[in-house]
C-alpha cells in the first residue's frame, strides 16, 4: 500500500489562470496573513451587527486522498514528498496527528514517530479544483463579492447580507456544511463571529467537522487563548510578547497602545486591535494582481545529475518553463540569470543582459548556456542538484521584434504552441532540434 | 627623481591616463600611475591589464628615477591647483558679431575660454599653451581679438611660476610637489611590480598620415555591441586587404562598414582582427588630429598617436561572416533629405514603444509617411516628408497606389544618419523583412561608408 503512484510529472504552469493565485497566496501567506492598516476602517471602533464566517477544510489534502482512496480511510496518512522516505509532510490526517506527526516534518522523521504512516504524493491541481468547487457551492448562499479565498483550504465569507443575527448564522453554517458533505463528501470546520480575526480563531475551537460561534458576549473564550493563536503572531513575536508579560489574547487586548507601538511599530498596534475584536477589515473578493517584477523558476532534482547532456536538458527545461510563464503573462524580459546549486549545497549564479527583450525559449537557453560555461562544470564527484532561472526588467510583449542579421532563427508561433499544449497535453507538440 | 613640469601638460597627461585607471580593482597596484624619468623625458604609464597606455612628456629633468603614484589623488590635486589660474581680459568692442564662428567652435576655445558679451570680457580658465595661442590667433578675425589673446598669454606667463610644479622624490618614495605658495606630499611606492605591456617583435605596421584613425572608427563605433553574450561582436573588425582597409562593426541588428580605398599593403599578409570597443573609444578620444601608427600582432595591437602609445589585447573570437549578409539585390532606392528625416524621426521617437522603438515607413513615389505608436500608453504620431522613391528593374512600380511599407528602430536610423556627411542620403530596400542599406549620396574621397539596418517585424 505504501506505493501509491500518482505521477504529477513536471508541473504545468498556469500563470494566466485565476487558480494560479491560490498557490501564490499559500506561498505569500506571511505577507497577507493578517490585515494591513490600509484595509482597516479606522473611523469605526469595531463592527456591530456584521457577521463573518471562516471555512477551513479539515486536514485538507489528507482528507481528499482518503476520500478518493478507500484503502486510506481510517489510517494515518501524510501527503507530500516523493517515494518512500524523501520530502516533507504537507498535511497529516487526524489519525496521524495523534502520533505527533506535524506539517513541515520530513517524511523520514514522521515515519519514526508513526511507523504505519502512509505517505502519498501531493497533487496540487486536484486540491485546487476542489477549492473552486467549494467556492461555487458557496455562491448559492452568498453573493459573489462576499467571498475571499484566503489560502488553498480556507476562505472567508461575509454573510451580513443574508443573516440578521447569530442564530440565523448558525443555521446557515449548518446548511453549508451539509451541502459540502453532499456535493464533495468532505468535512469543513466553520467559525463565525463579528469580525474576521475572531471568525478565524473560532474555527480552531472545534475540529474536525466543527462549528463555533463567537458573539461579542463570548469574547472571554477568545481572551483565554494563548497569544500564538492570533494570526500574525508566531514563535518569535510570542517570545517577545511573553517578555512584556503578555501570555494570552486577553493580556494583549488589555496591553497599552504605547508599549506595543514602541516594541512592534504599527504592527503592534494592529495586533492589539485584532485581539480586542476591533478588526474592521472586509473580505477582499478580488485583489488586483500586482505587476510582476521578475519571473523565475527553480527546479530541484530527485537525483543529482552530472552528465553534460543531462545538465543541458535540465537547463533547457527551466528555460522552457520560464519562457512559458513569461508568455502566459504576455511579458518580455531584458535580463536573465541562472543559478545552479551543487550537491555540497553551494550556489553558482550570474546574470546577463539579453540581446533583445524576449520571451523566446531559444534565446533564453542560449544566454543561459553563456552563463553556464562560466560555472564550475558538474562532474561525477560534484553533481548539480538544483537549476534556477530568473528573468527581470519585464515589459509588456507588444509582439514586435527587431530582426537579426546573423541569427536566421525560424520564427516559432510560441503562443499557439502554448495553447495547443494547454488543450491537448504537454506531449502534443515538441520543438525538434535539427 | 626630480623634475619641473608645466601644469597644463601634466594635467592633460594624467587626465588622459585616468581613462583607463580602474576605479577599484582586485589588484590595487593598478590604481597607480607609473612615472619614469630619463633625462628630459618623463614617461607616464597606466594599465588595467587589458589596455596599456603610456605618454611621454618633455620636462626639465634633474635626477632620473622610477616610481608609482596613486592616480586619483594626483589627479584631484593637480586639477585643484590648475583652477587657481583664471584670468580675464577686457575687449572694448566684444560682441557676438566680432568673434568668428571658427574660433568659437574650435575645441581649445570652447574648452578653456568664455566670452562674457555683457561685461565685454574674455575669461580664460585653465592654461593656454604657446601652440594653442598660435592656433587661436590664426582663427581670430579682428586685430583687437588677436591682441587680446596675446595679452592673455602674457598675463598668464607672468603667473607662470605658479602653475609649473617642482616635483621631487626622496628616498622614502614620497613625491613632493612644490608651487610658489604650497608644498604637497604624496605617498608613493616602488614601481617594480607594475605590469607592463608584452613587447613582441612580430608587430606589423600601418601608418595613417592624412586622416586620423579616429575618423574611421568614429563612423562605425555606434554599431558595435556591448553585450557579452555575443563576444565576437564587442569590437571593431580591422579587415586589412591588399588594396583596401575595412573597418566593420555590428551588434546583430545593424552593421557599419567603412572602407578606405587609397591603401596598399607592402609585403604583408591580408589579416583580420577584432579590436575591443573600449580601445576604439580611447583611440577616438585621443586621436583628434595628427597622424597615427597602427602596429599589430596576432594577439595585440599597438597604436602610437603623437607621444601617446596604446597597447591593447585583441578579442580572440571569430567575427561573423559580414560579407554574406550584405544584400546585393536591393532594388528599391529612396533618396531623402538627411536633416528632414532626422528631425522627423526625433519627433516620432517620442511616441514609440520603449523597446523596439518601431517607426513605420510608408513610402510612395514622392512622399514618405512616418508613423509611430505606443500601444501600451496610447500615443501616436504621423508625419509626411518629401522624397524620391524608385524601383530599379524591368517594370516601373507604382508606389502611389501600393506603397512600400517597412518598419525600423528609429534610434538605429538616427544614429546612422548622424554619420552621413552629405545633405541627402540614400536608403535601399528589397522586402520588408530584409536588411536595408543606408549610404551618403556622395562618398568622400577614397572612402566608402555604408550601414545596414535590420527592420522591425510585427509578429
Amino acid at each position: 500500500m505504501n506505493e501509491i503512484n500518482i505521477s504529477s510529472g513536471f508541473f504545468i504552469p498556469r500563470e494566466n489562470e485565476s487558480s494560479a493565485q491560490v498557490f501564490k497566496r499559500v506561498r505569500l501567506m506571511p505577507l497577507y496573513s493578517f490585515p494591513h492598516i490600509r484595509d482597516m476602517n479606522l473611523s469605526i471602533g469595531e463592527f456591530k451587527n456584521r457577521y463573518f464566517m471562516h471555512l477551513d477544510f479539515d486536514a485538507f489534502f489528507a482528507q481528499v486522498e482518503q476520500r478518493d482512496c478507500p484503502a486510506l480511510r481510517g489510517k494515518p496518512v501524510s501527503v507530500g514528498g516523493y517515494g518512500k522516505e524523501k520530502g516533507i509532510v504537507m498535511t497529516a490526517s487526524y489519525e496521524a496527528r495523534k502520533f505527533g506527526v506535524e506539517t513541515g516534518m520530513s517524511v523520514w522523521e514522521a515515519k519514526k514517530l508513526c511507523p504505519e504512516l502512509l505517505s502519498v504524493p501531493c497533487y496540487g491541481p486536484k486540491y485546487e479544483s476542489i477549492m473552486f468547487n467549494l467556492l461555487d457551492i458557496l455562491k448559492s448562499f452568498v453573493p459573489d463579492d462576499c467571498m475571499e479565498q484566503y489560502s488553498i483550504d480556507e476562505c472567508f465569507i461575509d454573510v451580513t447580507s443574508v443573516v440578521a443575527d447569530f442564530s440565523q448564522a448558525h443555521w446557515l453554517a449548518l446548511a453549508i456544511k451539509k451541502k459540502v458533505k453532499q456535493e464533495e463528501n468532505l468535512t469543513v470546520s466553520i467559525g463565525c463571529s463579528y469580525n474576521k480575526t475572531y471568525a478565524k480563531m473560532a474555527t480552531k475551537f472545534q475540529k474536525p467537522d466543527g462549528l463555533t460561534i463567537i458573539s461579542p458576549e463570548d469574547r472571554n473564550r477568545i481572551y483565554s487563548l494563548p497569544v500564538e493563536k492570533i494570526w500574525g503572531v508566531g514563535r518569535r513575536i510570542a517570545r517577545r510578547l511573553s517578555v512584556m508579560n503578555i501570555i494570552t489574547v486577553g493580556d494583549l487586548a488589555n496591553s497599552s497602545v504605547g508599549s506595543m507601538r514602541k516594541e512592534f511599530g504599527i504592527n503592534g498596534v494592529i495586533l492589539r486591535k485584532l485581539a480586542r475584536g476591533e478588526d474592521t477589515s472586509l473580505v477582499h473578493s478580488k485583489r488586483p494582481e500586482p505587476k510582476s517584477k521578475s519571473i523565475s523558476h527553480n527546479h530541484t532534482l530527485y537525483e543529482n545529475v552530472y552528465k553534460e547532456n543531462d545538465v543541458i536538458k535540465e537547463i533547457r527545461k527551466v528555460c522552457e518553463y520560464v519562457g512559458r510563464k513569461l508568455r502566459a503573462k504576455k511579458l518580455i524580459a531584458g535580463y536573465m540569470g541562472l543559478v545552479i546549486r551543487y550537491e555540497d549545497l553551494r550556489y553558482a549564479g550570474d546574470k546577463i543582459k539579453l540581446i533583445q527583450y524576449t520571451n523566446d525559449d531559444r534565446i533564453l537557453f542560449e544566454a543561459a548556456m553563456v552563463i553556464f560555461r562560466k560555472f564550475p562544470r558538474p562532474c561525477i564527484a560534484y553533481r548539480a542538484r538544483m537549476f534556477g532561472l530568473y528573468t527581470f526588467d519585464l515589459q509588456t510583449d507588444l509582439r514586435r521584434e527587431n530582426l537579426e542579421l546573423f541569427d536566421k532563427r525560424i520564427y516559432l508561433p510560441y503562443y499557439s504552441i502554448d495553447k495547443l499544449k494547454k488543450k491537448y497535453g504537454e506531449k502534443i507538440i515538441r520543438i525538434g532540434i535539427v | 627623481m626630480k623634475f619641473k613640469v608645466l601644469a597644463n601638460q601634466f594635467l592633460n597627461t594624467i587626465n588622459r591616463l585616468n581613462y583607463i585607471v580602474p576605479a577599484s580593482s582586485t589588484l590595487p597596484i593598478l590604481t597607480n600611475i607609473k612615472f619614469d624619468l630619463k633625462g628630459n623625458n618623463l614617461t607616464l604609464q597606466a594599465t588595467d591589464l587589458e589596455i596599456f597606455m603610456s605618454h611621454t612628456l618633455s620636462v626639465n629633468g634633474e635626477r632620473d628615477g622610477e616610481l608609482i603614484a596613486p592616480a586619483k589623488e594626483l589627479l584631484s590635486l593637480i586639477r585643484a591647483l590648475s583652477y587657481h589660474s583664471e584670468i580675464s581680459i577686457r575687449v572694448p568692442d566684444l560682441s557676438p558679431e566680432v568673434v568668428p564662428d571658427a574660433l568659437l567652435n574650435s575645441t581649445v576655445f570652447s574648452e578653456k575660454f568664455k566670452c562674457d558679451f555683457a561685461k565685454k570680457t574674455i575669461l580664460l580658465s585653465g592654461i593656454m599653451t604657446e601652440d594653442e595661442k598660435r592656433e587661436l590667433i590664426e582663427l581670430a578675425g579682428t586685430d583687437n581679438l588677436k591682441s587680446a589673446l596675446e595679452d592673455l598669454f602674457e598675463k598668464q606667463s607672468r603667473e607662470f611660476s605658479k602653475i609649473s610644479f617642482n616635483v621631487s622624490v626622496d628616498e622614502k618614495k614620497r613625491m613632493m610637489l612644490k608651487t610658489v605658495n604650497g608644498r604637497y606630499v604624496l605617498a608613493c611606492s616602488a614601481s617594480d611590480d607594475f605590469p607592463g605591456p608584452q613587447e613582441t617583435d612580430e608587430f606589423r605596421k600601418i601608418e595613417f598620415k592624412d586622416t586620423p584613425l579616429a575618423r574611421y572608427l568614429g563612423k562605425i563605433i555606434h554599431t558595435v555591441s556591448s553585450n557579452e553574450i555575443k563576444r565576437n561582436m564587442t569590437g571593431v573588425l580591422f579587415d586589412i586587404r591588399k588594396s583596401e582597409l575595412r573597418f566593420v562593426g555590428t551588434d546583430g541588428f545593424r552593421l557599419g562598414k567603412y572602407t578606405k580605398t587609397n591603401f596598399k599593403l607592402k609585403n604583408q599578409q591580408e589579416e583580420k582582427f577584432i579590436v575591443p570597443l573600449r580601445t576604439c573609444n580611447l583611440i577616438i578620444r585621443i586621436n583628434k588630429t595628427g597622424k597615427s601608427v597602427l602596429e599589430y600582432s596576432d594577439k595585440h595591437i599597438k597604436v602610437t598617436i603623437n607621444s601617446t602609445v596604446l597597447y591593447s589585447k585583441l578579442i580572440d573570437e571569430r567575427f561573423p561572416n559580414y560579407e554574406s549578409v550584405i544584400p546585393k539585390d536591393n532594388d528599391k532606392k529612396l533618396k531623402i533629405s538627411k536633416k528632414d528625416l532626422k528631425l522627423a524621426l526625433n519627433r516620432a521617437l517620442v511616441f514609440t514603444d520603449p523597446i523596439t522603438k518601431k517607426v513605420k515607413m510608408e513610402i510612395k513615389n514622392t512622399s514618405l509617411i512616418l508613423r509611430s505608436d505606443n500601444p501600451e500608453k496610447g500615443g501616436e504620431s504621423e508625419e509626411t516628408i518629401d522624397c524620391s522613391f524608385i524601383a530599379e528593374g524591368a517594370q516601373e512600380a507604382d508606389f502611389d497606389t501600393t506603397p512600400f511599407i517597412i518598419s525600423f528602430n528609429a534610434q538605429y536610423l538616427v544614429e546612422c544618419i548622424n554619420q552621413i556627411d552629405t545633405e541627402d542620403m540614400i536608403l535601399t530596400f528589397s522586402t520588408p523583412s530584409k536588411a536595408s542599406i543606408a549610404y551618403p549620396t556622395e562618398q568622400a574621397e577614397y572612402e566608402n561608408y555604408m550601414e545596414l539596418v535590420m527592420p522591425v517585424r510585427v509578429i
